[in-house]
């Protein structure tokens, strides 16, 4: 939005781009656990993911995995008012992009979290655990594991039809391999 | 983001532009209490220029139509993107709310 300019110390740390293993090309954050960080975090992925020609569709799927995933650390991960930082890296190759997120928030498994109620109707509807539904819904994979005191989330886009800038649908990718 | 109004006989179309996540949501609630408490009724939401929609976005869309409902009025979704019809999917909003391929046929079906 524009419109947090005065936010915009470094508490961002961009430790940068460079090329990885294999031709991917990397980009790690350090972010602090404050709202006004998320759209620091959105602002160098989305240089990072022109860069690296991510196609759009697949850029839009990860800045909104970012924001559940981020808001969701920052606004209930810690139970102290203490300042954290939370690690990102970002590994974009030409099949795929991985995304790490690291925190030393409260232990927080995603793939443990219950499914939400889609079956009900407007007045009934609410939102509850719906971010993470996106987020389990739209990665390909996702690993979870906890290291002593942290968080440690790898969540894989495969970048199936680069063409069509169309990711694949989890829903119906399986039977669509290639012979 | 961006909202911008325009009002054609009764229906009033806003056009949100750029992306509706946890950092715009808020704003994005404020502007639509706003042509509610307005009195518009017929509301087309147009997102030919929205980029995505987190579940903040989806929260403020949900009540906003529940707001609606209870005033008689209704909202009507339209060209929705890749991501943003594919969100809508996943979360059920394709079965809740009403959605169309063009503003025209958004504003027929009032």
């Amino acid at each position: 939005m524009g419109t947090t300019e005065e936010e915009s110390d470094d508490a961002v740390d961009l430790h940068g781009v460079r090329a990885g293993e294999s031709g991917a090309s990397t980009l790690e954050l350090a972010v602090e656990n404050r709202m006004e960080e998320v759209e620091s975090v959105h602002q160098a992925f989305e240089a990072f993911s022109t860069d690296g020609e991510l196609p759009p569709e697949a850029r839009r799927r990860i800045q909104l995995v970012l924001d559940e995933l981020l808001s969701n650390v920052i606004c209930y991960g810690y139970d102290d008012d203490e300042k954290h930082f939370i690690d990102l890296r970002f590994e974009l190759a030409a099949d795929r992009i991985v995304l790490h997120i690291v925190d030393d928030g409260c232990p927080f498994n995603i793939l443990q979290h219950p499914p939400p109620d889609l079956s009900q109707d407007l007045e009934e509807r609410g939102v509850g655990g719906l971010g993470i539904h996106l987020v389990v819904s739209i990665m390909d994979e996702i690993a979870y594991t906890r290291d002593g005191d942290q968080n440690v989330l790898v969540l894989t886009k495969r970048l199936t039809d680069p063409k069509s800038n169309a990711p694949a649908d989890p829903k119906s990718k399986a039977p669509e391999n290639q012979p | 983001m961006n909202i911008t109004k325009a009002q054609d006989e009764d229906i009033l179309v806003l056009k949100v532009e750029g992306k509706l996540d946890t950092g715009t949501a808020p704003e994005a609630q404020d502007r639509l209490q706003e042509v509610i408490r307005g009195g518009a009724r017929k509301i087309i939401v147009d997102f030919e220029s929205l980029d995505y929609i987190s579940s903040a976005g989806l929260r403020v869309l949900l009540a906003t139509a529940k707001e609606l409902q209870k005033s008689g009025g209704s909202l009507h979704f339209c060209n929705l993107n890749e991501t943003v019809t594919k969100v809508f999917e996943m979360s059920g909003f394709d079965t809740i709310f009403e959605i169309f391929e063009s503003k025209d046929a958004a504003a027929e079906s009032f």
